[in-house]
C-alpha cells in the first residue's frame, strides 16, 4: 500500500513538474500567465490517443509526434497572438482564457463524450527494495526525470539557453547584446508547450482521455509555481515533487475532496503572508 | 470638471435615457415571463459585471468575485429559512456579511500583485467552493439549499423583475457617483500606475481593499435576489464559470466607462438566453448547448481582446476622435489612450 502511494506520488509529482517548469519558464521570460496550458497537456494525451488507437502508431513514436505537435503550435500562439502581450498580464490571461475554452470545447467534437482511454505499452512489475511496483509508472517516472536533467542542463549550459537566462533577467539589456528576444520568446513557449504535452502524453495510459482533463494539473501547476516562486525551475521541481506527495497522501487518508482544498489553502496562505510566493521574486 | 459640460452631456443622453427606463419600466406588460426571466437575470448580471469592475481598474483581476455573489445568496437563504428573518434583513445581511469577508481577506492579499494577485484570488474561489460544498451542517453541502421563502410570499415573476430592476438601478447610480468621486479618479489612476499614484500620497492598499469590498457589498446584493427569486441554490448555482463571465462582461463592454461592464453583461446575456432558448428547441442540439456556448464565448472574448483591446469604450473613444469630436467631454483622460490594461508588469 504505502510503496504504491509513494510511486503515484513521484508520478504525480513528476507530471506536475512538467507542466510547472514550462508554465514557470513562460512566465519568467514572457512575464505572462499561459492560461492554455492544461489544454497542451491534454492535447499531448489526445495526440497519442489518436495516433496510438486510431492509427495504430507505435506509442512512443506517437508521443514524440505530440511533444513536436504541441510544441509547434506553442510557437505559433506566441507568434501569432500572444506576442502582442508580453509583459501585460490582463491581455496574455484574457486571451488565454479564451483559448483555452476554445481548446476544451472544440475537443468534444474529437472526443466525443465519453472519457477514452489508451491501452499500456509496458506491462508487469518491477520489483524494488522488495516491493513490487507498476513498470509503466516507474517510467513515466524515470522519463520525466531525464527531460528535466537535460532541460536542466540546456538552460545552465547552452547558448541558446544562456540567452533565455538573459532576457529572464532583463530582457532590454538582453536586446542590446544582440539577443533576438522574440526568437527567444518564441522557442520558451514552444519547450513549453512541448513539455506540458509530455506530461500528457506520458500519463495518458495511466488516466482517461477527456477535453477537460487538463484543468486540474493546471491547478495544481497554479499552487506549485506560488510554493515554487514564478520563475524558479528548481523551485518548482521541489515544489512539485511536495505537492504530488501532499495530494496523494491526503487522497488516501483524508479524503480526496479535501486534497485540492487543503493545496490551495496553503497557496493562499503563502500569498497572503509573502505576496511573490516562497522563493519567488518581483 | 465645468458646469457646462455636464449640464450638455445631460442633455443629450435625456432622450435615450427616458425611452429606456419607460422601456424598461412597462416591459413586464407586454414582454411575457420568459423574457422577463432573462431580464432578470441581465439586471443581476449589471450588477455584478459593475461591481467588478470597481477592482478591475485599478489593475488587479481578481477571479473570485462569483465568491461573494455566493457567500450573499447563502448567507440570505441561511437566515430566511433558519431563521425565519424579513427578507428586508437577509438582504441588507447578503451585502453585509460578502463585504466583510472580502475586506479580511483583501486586507493582506491585494499586496499580492499582479499574476499573484490572480493566483490568490483563484485560491479563494477554489477554497470557499470546497467549503460551501463540504460543510454540510450549515450550507446543506451538495444537495443545497431548498425552499428559501419569497419575497413577502410573492411567487410570480413580475415583483421580482422590479425588485431587480431597482437593485441594478441603484447600483449604477451609486457606482456613476462612485466613478465621478475623488474616489473613482484615484482608482483609475492607480490603475495606470500604481507607484506612481502612491507616490503622490493615494494609499494604494486602503483604496483596492475598499473597492473589493464594496464590490463584494453589492455582488451579495445580487446573490441575496437570486436565492429569493431562484429558491434553490446549490454550490453548482456560482460555479467557476460566472467569475469567468464576469470578466467577459468587463473586457467586452471595456472598464474605463461604467457603461462598459453594463454593455457587455446586457448584450452577452441577451445572446447566450437566446442561444439556450433556439438549442433547447432544436432536438439533439441539448447536449451540445454548454459547449457551444462556451465556444461562443471563447470566440467573442478572443475577438474583442485581439481587435480592440479596451472593450466597446475604446472602441467610441476610437471612432470620436476620429471622426473630430472636438471638446469630447471624457473626463480628465484624452480619449482612446486611457488603457485599463497596464502596460508595465514587472
Amino acid at each position: 500500500m504505502i510503496e504504491q502511494l509513494v510511486l503515484n506520488s513521484l508520478v504525480l509529482g513528476a507530471m506536475i513538474a512538467l507542466m510547472a517548469i514550462g508554465f514557470t519558464l513562460i512566465f519568467g521570460i514572457l512575464r505572462i500567465v499561459n492560461f492554455w496550458h492544461g489544454e497542451a497537456y491534454m492535447f499531448g494525451a489526445a495526440i497519442v490517443y489518436f495516433l496510438a488507437v486510431s492509427l495504430g502508431t507505435h506509442y512512443f513514436a506517437a508521443l514524440v509526434v505530440a511533444i513536436v505537435g504541441v510544441g509547434l503550435m506553442g510557437w505559433v500562439s506566441d507568434r501569432l497572438i500572444f506576442r502582442r502581450f508580453h509583459g501585460n498580464l490582463i491581455g496574455a490571461l484574457v486571451v488565454g482564457i479564451a483559448l483555452s475554452l476554445g481548446f476544451q470545447n472544440s475537443m468534444w467534437f474529437a472526443l466525443g463524450p465519453r472519457p477514452v482511454g489508451i491501452s499500456s505499452v509496458i506491462t508487469g512489475t518491477v520489483t524494488i527494495f522488495g516491493a513490487s511496483v507498476s513498470a509503466e509508472r516507474l517510467l513515466v517516472v524515470a522519463v520525466s526525470m531525464v527531460i528535466i536533467s537535460a532541460l536542466a542542463w540546456f538552460i545552465r549550459s547552452s547558448k541558446l539557453g544562456k540567452a533565455m537566462r538573459a532576457v529572464q533577467q532583463d530582457s532590454e539589456a538582453a536586446l542590446t547584446q544582440g539577443i533576438n528576444v522574440k526568437r527567444i520568446c518564441g522557442l520558451t513557449f514552444g519547450i513549453a508547450t512541448a513539455l506540458a504535452a509530455l506530461a500528457g502524453g506520458l500519463v495518458a495510459p495511466l488516466f482517461h482521455v477527456a477535453p477537460p482533463m487538463g484543468t486540474q494539473p493546471l491547478l495544481l501547476t497554479f499552487i506549485v509555481v506560488i510554493l515554487g516562486g514564478l520563475g524558479s525551475i528548481m523551485g518548482a521541481l521541489i515544489a512539485s515533487l511536495l505537492i504530488g506527495f501532499q495530494q496523494c497522501f491526503m487522497s488516501a487518508y483524508v479524503g480526496p475532496e479535501w486534497a485540492l482544498t487543503a493545496s490551495f489553502a496553503l497557496a493562499m496562505l503563502i500569498l497572503i503572508f509573502r505576496p511573490t510566493g516562497l522563493m519567488g521574486y518581483e | 470638471m465645468s458646469k457646462t459640460i455636464t449640464r450638455g452631456k445631460g442633455i443629450k443622453f435625456i432622450l435615450p435615457l427616458t425611452v429606456g427606463s419607460l422601456f424598461l419600466l412597462f416591459f413586464p406588460l407586454f414582454g411575457g415571463p420568459f423574457y422577463a426571466n432573462v431580464f432578470i437575470l441581465m439586471f443581476l448580471h449589471v450588477v455584478l459585471a459593475t461591481s467588478y469592475r470597481l477592482l478591475y481598474i485599478t489593475g488587479l483581476v481578481s477571479f473570485c468575485h462569483a465568491t461573494f455573489y455566493a457567500i450573499g445568496a447563502y448567507t440570505s437563504a441561511i437566515l430566511a429559512t433558519r431563521l425565519g428573518l424579513p427578507f428586508g434583513v437577509c438582504f441588507l445581511a447578503a451585502g453585509i456579511v460578502p463585504a466583510v469577508v472580502a475586506a479580511v481577506f483583501a486586507w493582506p492579499a491585494v499586496r499580492a500583485r499582479g499574476a499573484y494577485f490572480f493566483i490568490v484570488s483563484f485560491a479563494f474561489f477554489m477554497v470557499m467552493f470546497s467549503v460551501i460544498k463540504h460543510w454540510p451542517s450549515v450550507t446543506r453541502g451538495v444537495e443545497g439549499i431548498h425552499g428559501i421563502p419569497p419575497v413577502m410570499g410573492l411567487t410570480t415573476v413580475t415583483p421580482y423583475y422590479y425588485l431587480a430592476l431597482i437593485v441594478a438601478a441603484v447600483t449604477i447610480f451609486v457606482m456613476y457617483r462612485l466613478d465621478r468621486s475623488r474616489f473613482g479618479t484615484e482608482l483609475l489612476a492607480i490603475g495606470d500606475a500604481d507607484d506612481l499614484a502612491e507616490v503622490i500620497g493615494i494609499n494604494v492598499v486602503r483604496h483596492r481593499v475598499t473597492a473589493f469590498a464594496i464590490g463584494a457589498l453589492f455582488a451579495g446584493f445580487a446573490g441575496s435576489i437570486y436565492a429569493h427569486y431562484i429558491r434553490f441554490i446549490c454550490p453548482d448555482s456560482f460555479p467557476l464559470w460566472t467569475t469567468i463571465y464576469i470578466l467577459i462582461w468587463c473586457v467586452l463592454g471595456g472598464a474605463r466607462k461604467v457603461w462598459g461592464p453594463i454593455v457587455g453583461a446586457v448584450v452577452l446575456t441577451l445572446i447566450a438566453e437566446q442561444l439556450r432558448l433556439t438549442g433547447e428547441l432544436i432536438q439533439g442540439l441539448v447536449l451540445l448547448t454548454g459547449v457551444l456556448q462556451a465556444l461562443f464565448y471563447a470566440a467573442v472574448l478572443f475577438i474583442v481582446i485581439m481587435t480592440m483591446p479596451h472593450g466597446i469604450v475604446g472602441l467610441v473613444d476610437t471612432l470620436r476622435t476620429r471622426f473630430g469630436r472636438p471638446g469630447y467631454p471624457g473626463g480628465d483622460t484624452k480619449p482612446g489612450t486611457g488603457s485599463p490594461v497596464p502596460k508595465v508588469m514587472k
